[in-house]
């Protein structure tokens, strides 16, 4: 039996039955969790008591308060400036090496990124390995090469934990940098280069002013990569030191972790919720507007 | 002849030894992992020698702390990468293919998803799961990466259907084929290359994911591989041997894959990222 539709109803009606299950799905583990999330941060909750205590903002004042939220903070932004520079630095210079045309370039390209196809669970056990206070890895090299004062204990000391966990995570995650980053430099016309070279300009003006440039799309691609990577991070973290010593090296993803599942403040680990939702919003809102109008305009 | 121009091979030179260098900094963690899983207990603890004989308990009793949950992974991740990825493509067929007023916000509000720390909507998922009965289950975390895998799928899939080219779905309605049918008949066949690199892409996401796991299971009947060996490598007293070698054993599925597969995983990568 075949319904004789028009083709516009035919159309409408494909629309919605297959955004259906998606949207479905999407509202109910996206926007309604979001709004159940800010609902939570005005209440004082343990999660099983039948009563939610109203308290309004206090959850918010009662996280400012506190020095582990604050040192998360500081420690996400760290971690900001981090991922703007190095990930996509050492990408880009890798990039640039292999794009050189050398031989056994995909063997290199393998190499690259082979660390990104790993659980960083993983990663954390292989770096604590590598970072064991006394007789580490990383503490026997520096004996072996004439430094025996720089060795360390990495990931116990203040001072540079948090330092030590950016270098596992350098390793562990600079292959999609990477990988964006040849994809970019090998849409850049080879013939550019040359005529500028033949113009007389050096390895770095042609970088300059064709390359770098050109690597504009990429570079926008990294920022936003980078910025909700410093916000998200969590993996490796609770998985090298638990946000320790003490609270030294924590972020606000696992603050909000412990003071939700370890410690049952419901509300306050909603309101630190809400905190990363804001500070997510506020750096990437930006880029998905712009990236709007963009697809918007190309349509027009 | 070009190796006669010293200048010229002199800067091809530097820049093997700056590649070749990265790429021993970047194997030897992995060379590590690998060098202390083959020791004898004993030696575990000379950091920087070879192992006297290829030993093999660490892989065993490695194996003994993860097994169970190396399975759990292997039920959890491959119906969830099937699943996710077909609920990816429902969404990117439209959006894609069949131009309707407000595609583009649809489209921006589930990509917007991606960029959702996870902390803002893991209470209320707790709830919401604990609910629905699946706590704890592996079929809790089909759906858990099915809806979260959303705004990625969707945003690989949409690009790849978008290539395809618009005269074959004009061509394939003039013969009397349906929308519906030219999504199964035509579209997926076609679109195969993007449904293999979304699949494998899902797979290491799926296989590497840990809070979602962390959160929503407890005990070893539903416990995926990350969260075992996790719980193994906070331990106070670490047997580094065996950790290393269940580390190995843990990553070795999605090396494979990423060996294997690895045009269409950097395809897909690169053709996310656009």
């Amino acid at each position: 039996m075949k319904f004789s539709l028009g083709f516009r109803q035919e159309k409408n009606l494909a629309t919605v039955l297959f955004l259906a299950v998606p949207l479905v799905l999407f509202a109910v583990f996206f926007l309604y969790p979001i709004g159940y999330t800010l609902y939570l941060s005005f209440y004082e909750w343990n999660g099983i008591s039948p009563t939610m205590n109203p308290v309004g903002f206090k959850n918010y004042f009662a996280i400012a308060k506190s020095p582990h939220f604050r040192t998360a903070l500081l420690n996400n932004g760290k971690w900001f400036i981090f991922y703007l520079l190095l990930p996509p630095g050492l990408g880009l210079s890798l990039a640039l090496l292999i794009n050189k045309g050398v031989k056994g370039e995909s063997i290199f390209e393998t190499i690259f990124f082979l660390p990104n196809a790993i659980t960083l669970i993983a990663v954390a056990c292989i770096w604590r390995w590598i970072y064991t206070p006394g007789y580490g890895l990383f503490n026997e090299v520096l004996r072996g090469i004439g430094l025996p004062e720089w060795t360390q204990n990495w990931l116990g000391n203040p001072q540079i934990a948090t330092y030590s966990v950016m270098i596992a995570v350098l390793w562990a995650e600079v292959g999609v940098f990477f990988i964006i980053y040849l994809a970019g430099l090998r849409n850049v016309p080879q013939a550019l280069i040359d005529a500028a070279k033949i113009d007389g300009a050096s390895s770095f003006k042609a970088f300059r002013y064709i390359i770098w440039p050109m690597l504009a799309p990429s570079t926008a691609i990294v920022v936003a990569f980078s910025s909700i990577g410093a916000i998200k991070i969590f993996d490796l973290i609770y998985a090298l030191t638990r946000g320790g010593p003490a609270y030294f090296t924590s972020v606000l993803a696992l603050f909000m972790y412990e003071v939700s599942f370890n410690r049952f403040q419901i509300g306050r680990g909603a309101a630190v919720g809400v905190i990363l939702f804001l500070l997510a919003a506020l750096i990437i809102g930006p880029y998905l507007i712009y990236s709007m109008r963009k697809v918007e305009d190309i349509r027009q | 002849m070009k190796w006669l121009r010293p200048s010229l091979s002199f800067k091809k030179l530097t820049i093997y030894v700056l590649l070749i260098f990265f790429a021993l900094l970047f194997l030897l963690p992995t060379f590590v992992a690998i060098n202390t899983a083959f020791k004898p207990p004993m030696e575990v603890w000379e950091v920087t020698s070879f192992p006297s004989r290829f030993y093999l308990g660490n892989f065993k009793e490695g194996l003994s702390k993860i097994g169970r949950g190396l399975i759990n992974s292997a039920l959890i991740a491959f119906p969830a990468m099937l699943i996710s990825t077909f609920v990816g493509s429902l969404a990117a067929y439209p959006l894609s293919q069949l131009k309707f007023k407000g595609d583009t916000a649809v489209y921006f509000l589930l990509l917007a998803g991606m960029y959702v720390p996870y902390q803002t909507v893991l209470i209320p998922l707790f709830f919401i799961i604990r609910r629905l009965g699946l706590y704890d289950t592996i079929p809790g975390l089909w759906l858990v990466h099915t809806a979260y895998g959303i705004p990625f799928t969707t945003l690989i899939l949409r690009n790849f259907f978008a290539t395809v080219p618009d005269e074959l779905k004009e061509a394939a309605v003039l013969d009397g084929c349906s929308l519906i049918g030219y999504y199964w008949k035509i579209l997926l066949p076609v679109g195969r290359s993007g449904i293999a690199a979304t699949l494998i892409l899902q797979f290491r996401a799926i296989w590497n994911e840990f809070l979602f796991a962390l959160t929503l299971t407890q005990s070893a009947k539903s416990m995926p591989v990350t969260v075992r060996l996790q719980s193994f490598v906070s331990m106070t007293e670490v047997h580094w041997g065996p950790l290393m070698a269940a580390a190995l054993i843990t990553i070795l599925p999605t090396i494979a894959v990423f060996l294997v597969f690895k045009r269409h995983f950097v395809k897909g990568l690169t053709g996310v990222y656009k």
